[in-house]
């Protein structure tokens, strides 16, 4: 006790020198320990068996369903604004499933564009073999893909929320921010037409006002296309992967800022 | 793990023997003879937003490679509490959603676990509402410990009865009283996850606990578990926001935000007392640990702020 008594004073004279910094320095992923190390920390966990039963209990049977393997990537991908490897990864994968779809169902339209938030994507890829369980971690929700038609000023609307959020991951347009607001939509190369009706594919939980998005109520049509956005990817990697095509992305200035 | 850094600060304060930064009213008049005799420790252990993730990250991982993992922080959880007496394990949200652990099991899993590690009390996060009400109230059955939660108004829903507002722990000496907060749920759960909940102002129901905790039941120390995020747009309600517009909570534990702090962050009160904030990140990759030493007779109240990496090693 005594040892901790003159630690304590000692703290307490040095306090008003650390004072000046009350908000501690944010990282993503990489952060100091500030406590000492003096062995392994598994080592001493796998000696509770009993815990490790517990856990045993779940993970056996899950993993061997979610340790197959969907695909494979060349470089890791972590989401980001205004754009990012693994938003536009995702988005670029539901305009495919998208259009795939209307295609299959005759639907005399394709798919304009794709939006998901990057609050949505739940974890990082990294580089290599890619499970099914790593799929599940990224899209855990059991969001459904949705088509909505949107005339072009209805539309805009979609776009200044995604502006004032500093981007989130879209494909098949191409938008400049400033100051949180939108500037320049071309979609599908063209600058917007705000009398033309455009189709979108996106997931219930947005379209339906999740995430703070409640501009995507003035639509002219609504279409479930009865897929999980997770079951959705899964697939559509699956299947390129089996005809040679890794999972792979770029950046593209879809998004960018604007001085 | 290449990643980590040390800072000289923190390099000073491992000499002295004690990881972290003192805070707290008294601190530059301390009373050494009255605090020999009465000064009490008590170690606050928290997580947040651990988002269903019993396994470790890979070390593949581009953020968080080798991180995390149930077992290590069980293990870890049993080492701090085999050296101090006075602790509790707590917990601030998000327990629910991330892996398939929680697709096929549906929180079971998550809970089960969290109750054998030894958790004191848990708040409930927006992602607690994943399965609609009944996604909690049916998996209660896996826990052996409190959802503690004091703004949701449950009445009439199938969570009534079922989440304590408040509660109170004794530890040595030292009563302390742990109250909840969660976020609004409009815009963020689907209406029907959440159908008859109502959200109340966490500033007004804060200083309603602590009217309770304080002046009612004489609580020691008062800890808010919340889950409405570290900061916020300028005067919205967030972990800063709640410390700097309300008075006598001593400690908010904070998550939502997926906030990872080195240090606990200290905020003045309205009284203008010190309050302390701190947050972990997610999906365990990281223990946070503040302790308070406490001497009840001159009002002395001194906190430092430890943060556990869960890797490999063993710390504490």
């Amino acid at each position: 006790m005594q040892k901790h008594l003159n630690s304590l004073l000692w703290a307490a004279c040095f306090i008003i020198a650390i004072a000046c910094n009350p908000q501690a320095k944010q990282q993503a992923g990489i952060f100091a320990a500030n406590s000492s190390i003096d062995s392994s920390l598994d080592q001493q966990a796998l000696q509770d068996t009993t815990f490790i039963n517990m856990i045993n209990h779940y993970k056996v049977g899950l993993d061997s369903q979610m340790n197959q393997l969907v695909s494979v990537t060349n470089e890791a991908m972590m989401s980001g604004k205004p754009e990012s490897l693994l938003s536009n990864y995702i988005a670029d994968a539901m305009l495919a499933i998208g259009n795939k779809y209307c295609q299959d169902n005759k639907l005399g339209h394709g798919i304009d564009l794709s939006i998901i938030n990057n609050g949505g994507l739940r974890t990082s890829l990294p580089k290599g073999n890619i499970s099914i369980g790593k799929l599940f971690e990224l899209l855990p929700f059991e969001n459904k893909l949705v088509i909505i038609g949107m005339k072009g000023s209805d539309l805009m609307n979609v776009l200044r929320y995604l502006a004032a959020k500093n981007g989130e991951g879209v494909s098949g347009i191409k938008m400049g921010i400033k100051d949180r607001k939108v500037d320049d939509v071309k979609i599908g190369g063209k600058a917007i037409d705000l009398n033309k009706i455009y189709h979108l594919i996106s997931i219930d939980y947005l379209v339906n006002g999740g995430d703070g998005m409640n501009s995507f109520d003035k639509r002219e049509n609504f279409r479930h296309i009865h897929m999980k956005l997770r079951e959705a990817i899964i697939e559509h990697a699956k299947v390129l992967y089996q005809s040679g095509v890794e999972i792979k992305s770029e950046l593209d200035g879809r998004i960018y800022y604007e001085q | 793990m290449g990643g980590f850094t040390m800072n000289s600060r923190r390099d000073f304060f491992k000499k002295l023997g004690m990881g972290g930064l003192f805070l707290g009213l008294g601190a530059y008049t301390l009373p050494s003879q009255a605090a020999k005799n009465n000064l009490t420790k008590i170690t606050l252990l928290h997580t947040n937003d651990m988002h269903s993730h019993i396994d470790p990250f890979p070390e593949s991982d581009p953020k968080h490679p080798g991180l995390g993992g149930f077992a290590r922080i069980n293990a870890l959880v049993k080492k701090i509490r085999a050296k101090e007496e006075h602790t509790l394990l707590l917990d601030c949200g998000d327990i629910y959603q991330g892996t398939p652990y929680f697709n096929f099991f549906k929180g079971e899993a998550e809970l089960k676990l969290m109750s054998k590690i030894g958790y004191d009390a848990g708040t409930i996060g927006n992602h607690e509402f994943d399965n609609g009400l009944v996604g909690i109230s049916s998996q209660m059955k896996h826990m052996n410990f409190p959802f503690i939660n004091s703004n949701y108004d449950f009445t009439g829903t199938e969570l009534e009865g079922k989440i304590k507002s408040y509660q109170i722990f004794n530890k040595g000496n030292i009563k302390i009283g742990i109250f909840g907060l969660g976020v609004e749920l409009d815009g963020l759960v689907s209406s029907q996850n959440c159908e008859g909940v109502v959200y109340n102002d966490p500033i007004s129901v804060a200083e309603n606990m602590v009217k309770i905790l304080k002046e009612e039941q004489n609580c020691d120390l008062v800890i808010c578990l919340s889950h409405i995020g570290y900061s916020a747009a300028e005067g919205e309600v967030s972990d800063l926001y709640l410390a700097k517009n309300t008075s006598g909570i001593d400690v908010i534990l904070g998550g939502h935000s997926h906030t990872l702090l080195e240090t606990a962050t200290r905020v003045s009160n309205l009284d203008g007392t010190e309050v302390v904030i701190n947050q972990v990140g997610w999906a365990g990759i990281a223990l946070g640990r503040i302790d308070f030493y406490i001497d009840k007779e001159e009002g002395v109240k001194l906190a430092s702020s430890t943060l556990h990496s869960i890797d490999k090693r063993l710390e504490a």
